[in-house]
């Protein structure tokens, strides 16, 4: 065993090699970041070394989550101080779970990249950058310290802001005005409910903050920094009422930038609210507040189907899809029950990969037709017919259809409302889903079932001839997607088991707290 | 010194939301850099001040004999503010930007993301 200084605060003895396994998942995307920051002038090279190191990073995190799996969850604490003086890192399964989806959804997104990034704009670094973006979420997911989480917040948040302007386009520079203020501003109020954090408890420590808060009434300043914690990762997830800058902003980028954003951004917020409302601050996901949640989420799920519904653009009509899955999150997490918990996590997972998927078919339509707007897209399934099938799976898993992965956490959820007898979530799951089924079984009808509109033919024929071999290639990464949703959809007893384990040691946080004190022993 | 210093930041607070609430980008701006500022001052009061007691320890010693300053906030101040000059800059560039490429400052204007006139599908086909 090592040996412990008299002070009790720092180890003797360098950390284990084997718990800095832990970082890997962070380290290597932003080794690999460096590396091709270095070669910025070998673009070519760029797609092929970040693949690379992407695959690794699934296989790594493919580790780490079998490792916490089996172990329990794991931590370290960097610098050899103990906790709760250092920084510490924790890998519980819902942070292990989605590190492994996130790299998932980034290689993808890189995969898809090969076709859509130019060189040039390969030079001005997309790659390093969606490589620093999947640094920042990791790290957000890992780490055990909320200021840590405030700086991985920070990486992700400058990595997304360089991504947004990528090409500089007028309307993206719109797009991105908006982005970048309301990023600002929420990461702004994040770090004032932290600095308020430490004037009322003097650690920033996860597993130390809950010790501390779990005995305490919810009362007084520590309503305030729930309230600001919740208003600030409500901002950042895109709830109702602050959801207006998302579907403002994500149609502008180049979409495989958009795809990243769906896919990754939102989630991390959500994460954090689900992080800090059951591990950090556990009175106050026992409180009231929960219920402001409980209608936060109703609301989101409600107005970002109905907001999809009034949309002619493909790519707005996905964004205000996304905000209709958060505000189920938001449901599941007020309702903080193991199963409901557990459901939100197979959510997350599941909300990640369609999202994704979605905006990257949306960019292999808009390779094929040169047009997201649904007015004049037309009679894709006479010359695209794997692209209409597609579109149609990948429709059926968002909308919630079995046997697809969409179909298991909302009925959980469902039964979940109806046993605790919240039938405002219930009706608010359900009426939303059913939106989602007529915005995009309208997009289907106009986009790939109506014949072809006059005149149209010529424009199709001449971007068609435009088409190269990438356009091929870039129905892998949504093929992969698509077999992905759909094997969890079938098999969905191993996500399931994860889940469930994740959410438990949510609501007992006695094995996280244990494994940040006691790993470092 | 805490309760005063606590007045400043609410003031510091008070101005930047008045100013983000504006259609200004450059009121915005200045009032994101006012909000960081003002944030850097909670953490730093927030931590308690001491005065003139700076974070040393004697030479053999293990710990502090005396009560010191606390060195925690300043190093959450650092970081706050490396972070949040870096993002000033950005969107200080993007900003400029933006006004070059849409002609306005004024964000009721910046509406070519979304347009203002109403897009409907047909009813039919």
């Amino acid at each position: 065993m090592k040996t412990i200084s008299t002070e009790g605060a720092m180890l003797q003895t360098a950390t284990a090699a084997v718990d800095w396994y832990i970082l890997a998942p962070v380290v290597i995307p932003l080794v690999t970041a460096a590396i091709l920051i270095i070669f910025r002038r070998a673009v070519g090279l760029h797609p092929y070394i970040a693949l690379l190191a992407l695959a690794a990073n699934i296989y790594a995190s493919f580790e780490l989550l079998m490792k916490v799996k089996l172990e329990g969850p794991l931590a370290m604490t960097m610098g050899n101080w103990l906790p709760p003086f250092g920084i510490s890192f924790a890998a519980d399964l819902l942070g292990a779970i989605l590190t492994l989806t996130s790299s998932l959804a980034v290689f993808c997104v890189a995969l898809y990249g090969m076709g859509d990034a130019s060189s040039r704009e390969r030079r001005f670094g997309f790659y390093p950058l969606i490589l620093t973006l999947l640094v920042g979420v990791n790290g957000s997911f890992l780490t055990g310290d909320i200021f840590n989480l405030y700086v991985w917040f920070e990486v992700f948040v400058i990595s997304s802001f360089g991504l947004i302007v990528l090409g500089g386009t007028r309307k993206q520079l719109d797009g991105a005005v908006k982005y970048c203020f309301l990023s600002l501003i929420a990461t702004t109020l994040f770090l004032i409910a932290t600095g308020y954090l430490y004037g009322l408890y003097g650690t920033l420590n996860m597993a130390d903050l809950s010790k501390i808060v779990a005995p305490l009434k919810f009362e007084g300043p520590l309503v305030v920094v729930s309230a600001l914690y919740l208003l600030a990762f409500s901002m950042k997830a895109a709830a109702f009422p602050l959801y207006f800058w998302l579907p403002a902003s994500y149609h502008t980028p180049k979409i495989v930038v958009s795809a990243l954003f769906a896919g990754l951004l939102t989630k991390v917020g959500a994460y954090s609210l689900l992080r800090t409302f059951t591990i950090t601050l556990p009175v106050a996901g026992d409180s009231w507040l929960m219920d402001v949640m409980f209608y936060v989420g109703v609301g989101t799920a409600i107005c970002g189907a109905l907001g999809a519904i009034a949309q002619t653009d493909l790519r707005r009509l996905f964004s205000f899809l996304l905000v209709a899955s958060i505000g189920f999150m938001l449901i599941g997490i007020s309702i903080g029950t193991e199963t409901a918990l557990s459901a939100t996590i197979f959510y997350m997972v599941h909300s990640i990969l369609i999202m994704t998927a979605l905006f990257l078919i949306a960019g292999v339509i808009y390779e094929h037709r040169g047009s997201l707007d649904l007015r004049s897209l037309s009679g894709m399934n006479k010359d695209l017919p794997l692209l209409s099938l597609l579109f149609l799976g990948l429709g059926f898993v968002a909308m919630g259809f079995p046997p697809f992965s969409g179909f298991w956490p909302k009925m959980i959820l469902i039964s979940e409302t109806i046993k605790q007898e919240v039938y405002l979530g219930t009706f608010a799951i359900i009426f939303s889903s059913f939106l989602s089924i007529i915005s995009l079984g309208r997009a289907f009808a106009f986009g790939f079932w109506r014949p072809l509109t006059a005149g149209a033919e010529d424009e199709v024929a001449i971007q068609a001839k435009q088409l190269t071999v990438y356009s091929k290639l870039q129905y892998v990464p949504v093929l992969l997607l698509m077999i992905l949703v759909t094997l969890v959809g079938l098999l969905p007893g191993y996500l399931y088991e994860l889940s469930s384990l994740g959410a438990k040691g949510l609501v007992d946080t006695s094995s996280y707290i244990a494994a940040v004190f006691g790993g470092a022993l | 010194m805490e309760s005063y210093l606590s007045i400043l930041v609410g003031l510091y607070f008070a101005g930047s939301v008045y100013l983000l609430l504006s259609q200004s980008l450059v009121r915005i701006l200045i009032g994101i850099a006012l909000l960081g500022n003002g944030v850097n001052l909670l953490i730093f009061t927030s931590g308690r001040i001491t005065r003139g007691v700076p974070p040393i320890i004697e030479k053999g010693a293990k710990v502090a004999e005396a009560s010191i300053a606390n060195p925690l906030p300043q190093a959450l101040i650092l970081t706050a503010i490396v972070i949040s000059f870096a993002l000033f800059a950005f969107v200080l560039v993007l900003s400029y930007r933006a006004y070059q490429e849409i002609g306005t400052d004024d964000t009721a204007k910046m509406r070519i993301a979304e347009p203002v006139e109403p897009s409907h599908l047909p009813k039919g086909y």
